[in-house]
């Protein structure tokens, strides 16, 4: 992210042989090992793909302009979430907290979305144990789910947190680690959303 | 540097949680076992725990072997315990035994090496063992539920589908290895951290011993390939409990499915084995040969090499699955171009011992025994590799001779190695050398016993995983000596232990630099004092410790001047490591990693108790779909909910600890 | 090409290895014969690249373990070591060696490489001049039923395969995965659910002459190398097991191999198409029908040309005439046979004809099923007689 020297970190024990702090590390090695949570999941759903007996098929249920947009909000909340690192670097807590909340409150409604669509689904006869496709389906992007619902809980805490003077310049890290996590959940829906549905038109 | 010299004081930080489960300072007895984060203590207790489950795992191959010794014996035990046996024998073995073993050390010696005074995240490491533990716990009680799992270590579907195997069994195997493989996940993701970032000053990646580069290898190995499993795990408990299709044929599920998400963690698991071994016979060879080793860059870079190439070749598991002729080939050539890098390593082994001046103390006997068997069972290995004749080795005693020449041979042989080498490390004491070659020789021999023989076995038919044979077959002979092997290596087992505990207690003191070792864990006291380094050391050069005191023997082209930047990370403001005004910080020991791993087996205890607390169907009609999920795992939701309260509470707890100081003369 | 080739290599040395081997196998026990003793074209080209990698492993193995030993000879230090002991040669390297190392080990990495990939292409493949037979195989917990498309002939645990004759396996599974495997005819295939899996394999005439010479000469039990005496043909055993672990009776799935010449497979052929024809009188064969009937053995088993039609467990129609009985496990005798029929579950754990036929209680003394078999010690003999008189 930007540049901020090593005296803006609360705790120099964090900070290592690299010049970079232990938790920024870790996250980043936490989320390669993520991918390959995904990437087995997402080899399941593709292997599965075609593969079902019983309907209802890929086609006859997904609504792509109303899965566009669920993933178009949670993109722009990508965007919030960079906005709300730069306002607590600048220390600017106001900012932060608007945009903080901003991201938690898109990221929600990613979530109502898919909701939403689960239900759909599930009426259009589309169940756990009904198909392969839908349990890979549901199972990968259920995952999915979760992990937006772990980063929206992380942000309200930041939030809430932002308030007792948890959250301050010096402890920006805390909110650049979140926003790591966030922006990769972001890519890896990315890459659900056009291994899963776009994929159905394409080929 | 013993603790009276210094002056303890601790930290003023009080916090919320403090007053119910105040952070532990300085914590003494069994208080202090349970909440510590110290990476030394924590070593130490994976290590106790591992060679706990090797006693269990070992009873279990004598009784296999007990089973075998013979034809058509029936009498000892029924199939269905022998299937439990070799089940249990195996996930054992690999998962609770020489996995921790190996994280042992990387906890106890890896940051010693690397001049750290702790790993970045202590109290993570606390709960990657905690986890460890109960985890293991929760696996092991399955025999007390009479519900051993008992569908083999790999556990291929359909057969752990809930129609073959009803019960228990399942969810315990099932549960029981994703709770482990958070553990190792976490685990390493703190040591690999540890390693990029925690490095004494000066100690550049091609200054950091082997070990300690293979637990780097090792790490990323693990953060890589546990997801595989873990998701093949999970889609295999979703069939269970929620039925959904995966390896459900009927439904269009792909049960070969599982076979290649096992593999592709299964084949980089069996190099998550051997190279924490690999690295112990690294440093253990230079020092008993009294010499560098030989080709440092080339070991790390076959090291690094078969790492990568561990993650092509897992169908190397499955020719026999109708892969097609260009997979299969294509696998098998993959497969044998590991052999290279690994024949690397064997070279600069021998290359190391070549002109040296070898001293045959036990960790030497030991390393030594590991260059020869892993050699055999690399060729075994490569046997495999050849994929037309490995439809007839496949699931045959040759390739149980095989993985047991790699896995006891290799990485079983090597982690004892590093056990004695370092034994004075952690205790103080060293093992006794007459009883260490006893063991050593009766391993050795009792080992070759065991499993040399059943290549034959296997080439001449003997498949693996049953649990009794027929007379015609003409295995008997070759059976017995496979037992008689093993009865030796239980006397060999017995003898060590029996060492371990008595020289724990009272062995020989070991004093400074008994093996006149090379590297800097040794420079400071046996056992080291809580806080490691008083100093940290200023890395000059590969093997630091040997040219400290044999400048004599440096060889001219080594880079012997730190590089610049490594200053900047010297520097003790923004480094914090050397004592300054504020002597040395150590952080309270903490209740919440225990607490937490706590939570989450009983978690998982929860989903595999779930089946009690199902409703009845005729209940069930009235009730809805939520509330017999609730009924159902009660016990899983809260025992998730006190690990993430665990979680929490660890999140908000203030630094703690203490400062040591030490008296100004001490100050070298 | 490639023949000549894997002859050069593996011709010579590999007779010197297999008379080593012989010894081992001689002087441990006489009927011992498993891959390494093949018997017909797919076997050994297995065991002939085999012993490549053998040739190449071993080499390799003396070689780098002799210069092993002689490091452990020539530089061990023996005495104490003291500050004055001069310490030995410092070097750390030498990159002329490695190089050296790494190109002879990818030298003889591709030595193993190239026979390895042509036989992976020659096993995978089936024969394109010749006529090949097919059997459907289905493996069941914990026994196989093999069909012969053309010919419309079912049977269980058993086989006839015409010797010379390429045969091609069709695999598929009723539960659980299982594997085929004739180790003296090849290598094993899994079988899969959900997968068309398929295997060839054919026995060699001369092979199996020469081995039955072998076998006489050497005295070694020729239990697995003839069908019994009293068999209507000639022709040769060979056993098949199970090789991949499916529970609790995997140990005891197993199977046979009849090779016979063509005259006497055709004749095999007619034989299990028809119906059986009993030995016994027409009395004793109604009381035998009557005490099958009672015990609801036709629920799960055929016997063609009476009313049992049943298809959970193994055709019986021509059960008498097979060499084993519990697949592959229990020689065929009346008592055998009798206890198997009594008693299944002694016999072979959890298997499925005890299960859901036989027990009453399951591990915990928990009542199963109420309408279980129980066979009294006349309906045994009965049976046992009955079912044995059906050649
Ligand atoms: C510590 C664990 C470990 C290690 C290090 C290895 C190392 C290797 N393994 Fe092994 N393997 C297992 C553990 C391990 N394995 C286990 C547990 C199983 C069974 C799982 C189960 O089914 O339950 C298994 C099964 C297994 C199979 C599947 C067999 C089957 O089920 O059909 C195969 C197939 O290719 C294989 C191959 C290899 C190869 C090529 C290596 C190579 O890495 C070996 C390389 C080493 C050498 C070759 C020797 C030294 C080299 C030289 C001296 C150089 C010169 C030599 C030449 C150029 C030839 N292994
Ligand atoms: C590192 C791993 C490891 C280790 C160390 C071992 C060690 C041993 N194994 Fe291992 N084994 C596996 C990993 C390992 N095994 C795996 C992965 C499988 C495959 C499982 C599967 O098919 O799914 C397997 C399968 C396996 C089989 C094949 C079973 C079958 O297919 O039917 C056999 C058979 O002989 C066997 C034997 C042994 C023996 C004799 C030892 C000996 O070396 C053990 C030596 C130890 C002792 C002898 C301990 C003695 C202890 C006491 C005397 C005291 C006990 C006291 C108390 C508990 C208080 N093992
Ligand atoms: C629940 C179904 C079931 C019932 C009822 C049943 N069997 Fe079976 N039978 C099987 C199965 C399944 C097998 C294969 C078992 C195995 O080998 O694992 C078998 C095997 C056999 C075999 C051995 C066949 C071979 O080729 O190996 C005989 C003989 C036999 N049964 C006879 C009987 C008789 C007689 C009865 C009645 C008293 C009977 N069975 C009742 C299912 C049944
Ligand atoms: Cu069927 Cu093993
Ligand atoms: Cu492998």
């Amino acid at each position: 992210m930007s540049a901020h020297g090593s005296h803006l970190i609360e705790n120099p024990h964090e900070i290592g042989t690299t010049g970079l702090p232990h938790r920024k590390i870790m996250m980043w090695l936490f989320l390669a090992s993520d991918c390959m949570f995904f990437g087995a999941l997402i080899s399941t759903y593709l292997i599965y793909r075609g593969r079902s007996i019983a309907g209802p098929t890929p086609e006859e249920i997904f609504d792509i302009p109303l899965t566009s947009t669920s993933s178009f909000v949670l993109l722009m909340s990508s965007y919030l979430m960079v906005l709300a690192l730069a306002a607590i670097e600048r220390n600017d807590l106001t900012k932060f907290r608007v945009y903080c909340l901003g991201t938690a409150f898109f990221g929600s409604i990613f979530l109502g979305f898919q909701v939403y669509e689960f239900t759909h689904f599930y009426h259009a006869g589309l169940t756990l144990h009904g198909s392969v496709f839908g349990s890979s389906f549901y199972v990968l992007t259920g995952t999915h789910g979760c992990h937006v619902a772990i980063g929206v809980l992380w942000l309200l805490a930041l939030f809430f947190y932002s308030f007792t003077g948890g959250v301050t310049q010096r402890r920006a890290l805390d909110v650049e680690i979140a926003g790591l996590y966030w922006h990769f959940v972001d890519i890896v829906w990315i890459v659900i959303f056009v291994a899963v549905y776009l994929l159905e038109y394409i080929i | 540097m013993s603790s009276e010299e210094m002056h303890i004081e601790p930290a003023p930080e009080k916090g919320f949680f403090d007053n119910i489960f105040p952070r532990q300072v300085e914590p003494k007895g069994l208080i202090g076992w349970l909440t510590t984060i110290d990476h030394k203590r924590i070593g130490i207790l994976y290590g106790v725990t591992a060679l706990f489950w090797f006693l269990v795992g070992g009873l279990e191959a004598l009784m296999i072997r007990i089973q075998l010794h013979t034809s058509d014996f029936r009498g000892f035990i029924s199939a269905e315990t022998y299937n439990s046996l070799f089940t249990m024998h195996g996930t054992t073995m690999i998962f609770l035994v020489v996995m921790p073993l190996a994280v042992a050390f990387f906890n106890y010696v890896m940051p010693l090496q690397i001049g750290a005074r702790d790993v970045a995240f202590p109290r993570m490491n606390a709960f990657s063992y905690w986890m460890f533990l109960f985890a293991s716990i929760l696996l092991n009680i399955s025999w007390f539920f009479g519900e051993a799992p008992h569908m083999s270590w790999v556990g291929y579907a359909p057969i752990t589908e809930i129609q073959y195997t009803p019960g228990m069994a399942g969810e315990f195997w099932i549960i029981g290895l994703q709770l482990l493989g958070v553990a190792s996940i976490v685990g390493s993701l703190n040591f690999i951290t540890t390693i990029i970032n925690m490095r004494a000053p000066g100690m550049t990646f091609m200054r950091m011993p082997v070990f300690s580069w293979m637990t780097l290898v090792t790490g990323f190995l693990i953060i890589l390939a546990f997801p595989a499993i873990t998701i093949c795990l999970a889609e295999l408990m979703f069939d269970r409990l929620f039925g959904t299709n995966f390896f459900q044929a009927a439904a269009g599920g792909l049960p070969i499915l599982w076979q290649h998400l096992f593999w592709v963690f299964g084949h980089p698991e069996v190099y998550i084995l051997i190279l924490p071994p690999m690295g112990m016979v690294s440093e253990i060879l230079p020092v008993f040969s009294r010499r560098p080793l030989f080709g440092y860059p080339l070991i790390v870079g076959s090291g690094i090499a078969i790492g990568l190439m561990g993650f092509t070749v897992w169908s190397h598991h499955m020719f026999t699955s109708g892969l097609g002729n260009i997979a299969t080939a294509a696998f098998a050539l993959t497969t044998m171009a590991i052999a290279v890098p690994t024949g690397v390593k064997i070279f600069n082994w021998i290359g190391t011992l070549y002109k040296g001046q070898l001293i045959m103390a036990t960790p030497m006997l030991f390393s030594l025994g590991f260059i020869y068997q892993f050699m055999m069972g690399g060729f075994s290995g490569l046997m495999h590799a050849n994929a037309v004749h490995d439809l007839q080795q496949h699931d045959s005693y040759f390739i149980v001779a095989h993985f047991h020449y790699v896995l006891i041979g290799g990485a079983l042989f090597g982690t004892f190695a590093g056990l004695y080498y370092w034994f004075p490390k952690v205790t103080g004491r060293k093992l006794d050398e007459k009883f260490g070659k006893f063991v050593f020789w009766f391993l050795f021999v009792g080992f070759n016993l065991t499993f040399f023989p059943m290549h034959w076995l296997g080439l001449n038919g003997m498949p693996r995983r049953i649990y009794t044979y027929s007379p015609n077959m003409g295995w008997d002979t070759i059976n017995m000596v496979c037992t008689f092997g093993a009865l030796l290596m239980a006397v060999a087992v017995v003898v060590f232990f029996w060492d371990l505990f008595r020289t724990a207690k009272s062995g020989q003191v070991a004093g400074f630099d008994p093996w006149d070792a090379r590297t800097v864990e040794w420079s400071i006291p046996n056992p080291p004092p809580v806080y490691n380094f008083k100093d940290t050391p200023q890395v000059k050069c590969l093997d630091d410790f040997w040219y400290a005191k044999y400048p004599e023997t440096m060889v001219h082209d080594e880079d012997e001047t730190m590089h610049p930047s490594d200053y900047v990370a010297a520097d003790p403001a923004v480094h914090g490591h050397s004592h300054d005004d504020h002597g040395i910080h150590m952080p309270g020991g903490s209740w919440f990693p225990m607490f937490a791993a706590l939570g989450f087996c009983i978690g998982g205890f929860g989903i595999v108790m779930h089946g009690f607390f199902i409703p009845d169907p005729v209940a069930a009609k009235s009730m809805s779909t939520l509330s017999i999920l609730l009924r159902e795992y009660w016990l899983a939701i809260l025992g998730g909910l006190m690990g993430v309260a665990s979680v929490f509470a660890w999140a908000m707890e203030p630094i703690g600890g203490y400062n040591i100081h030490f008296k100004e003369e001490d100050n070298k | 090409m490639p023949k000549r080739y894997l002859k050069a290599v593996s011709g010579p040395l590999s007779r010197i290895l297999l008379a080593l081997l012989a010894i081992l196998n001689t002087g441990c026990v006489n009927e011992v014969r498993g891959t390494l003793n093949p018997l017909g074209p797919v076997a050994e080209r297995q065991m002939s690249t085999f012993m490549v990698t053998l040739w190449v492993s071993l080499g390799m193995f003396v070689v780098v373990g002799s210069f092993l030993v002689y490091c452990l000879v020539k530089f061990h230090h023996k005495g104490e070591i003291t500050k004055d002991t001069p310490l030995p040669d410092q070097s750390h390297g030498n990159a002329l060696t490695e190089i050296g190392l790494i190109l002879i080990s990818v030298f003889l990495v591709g030595i193993i490489a190239l026979p390895t990939v042509q036989g992976v292409f020659y096993v995978g493949t089936l024969p394109s001049d010749q006529k090949v037979y097919e059997v459907n195989v289905t493996g069941l917990q914990w026994w196989w039923k093999f069909e012969y498309p053309e010919y419309g002939v079912v049977t269980a645990n058993e086989i006839a395969i015409p010797a010379g004759r390429p045969v091609k396996f069709n695999l598929q599974t009723a539960d659980v995965l299982h594997s085929f495997w004739v180790p003296r005819l090849g290598g094993k295939m899994d079988l899969n659910p959900g997968q068309d899996n398929w295997l060839w394999l054919q026995a060699d005439p001369e092979m199996l002459a020469a081995d039955a010479k072998e076998l006489s000469t050497s005295g070694g039990s020729p239990r697995w190398a003839h069908l019994p005496a009293d068999y209507p043909f000639q022709g040769y055993v060979l056993y098949g097991q199970c090789a991949e672990y499916c529970g609790s009776s995997h140990a005891f799935m197993q199977f046979r191999v009849l090779v016979l010449d063509d005259a006497n497979f055709q004749k095999w052929v007619e034989w299990q198409k028809s119906d059986s024809k009993s030995t016994l009188t027409a009395g004793e064969v109604a009381q035998g029908q009557a005490v099958f009937m009672k015990n609801k053995c036709q629920t799960c088993h055929t016997v063609r040309g009476t009313n049992a039609k049943g298809l959970v467990g193994p055709d019986l129609t021509h059960i008498g005439s097979r060499t084993s009985i519990a697949a592959g496990w229990l020689e065929n005798t009346p008592e055998n046979l009798g206890h198997w029929i009594q008693k299944p579950g002694e016999l072979k754990p959890e298997n499925i004809m005890y299960v859901t036929g036989y027990q009453h209680t399951d591990k915990w003394g928990g009542l199963v099923n109420n309408s279980q078999i129980v066979v009294t010690d006349e309906e045994r003999d009965v049976l046992a007689k009955y079912l044995y008189s059906l050649k």
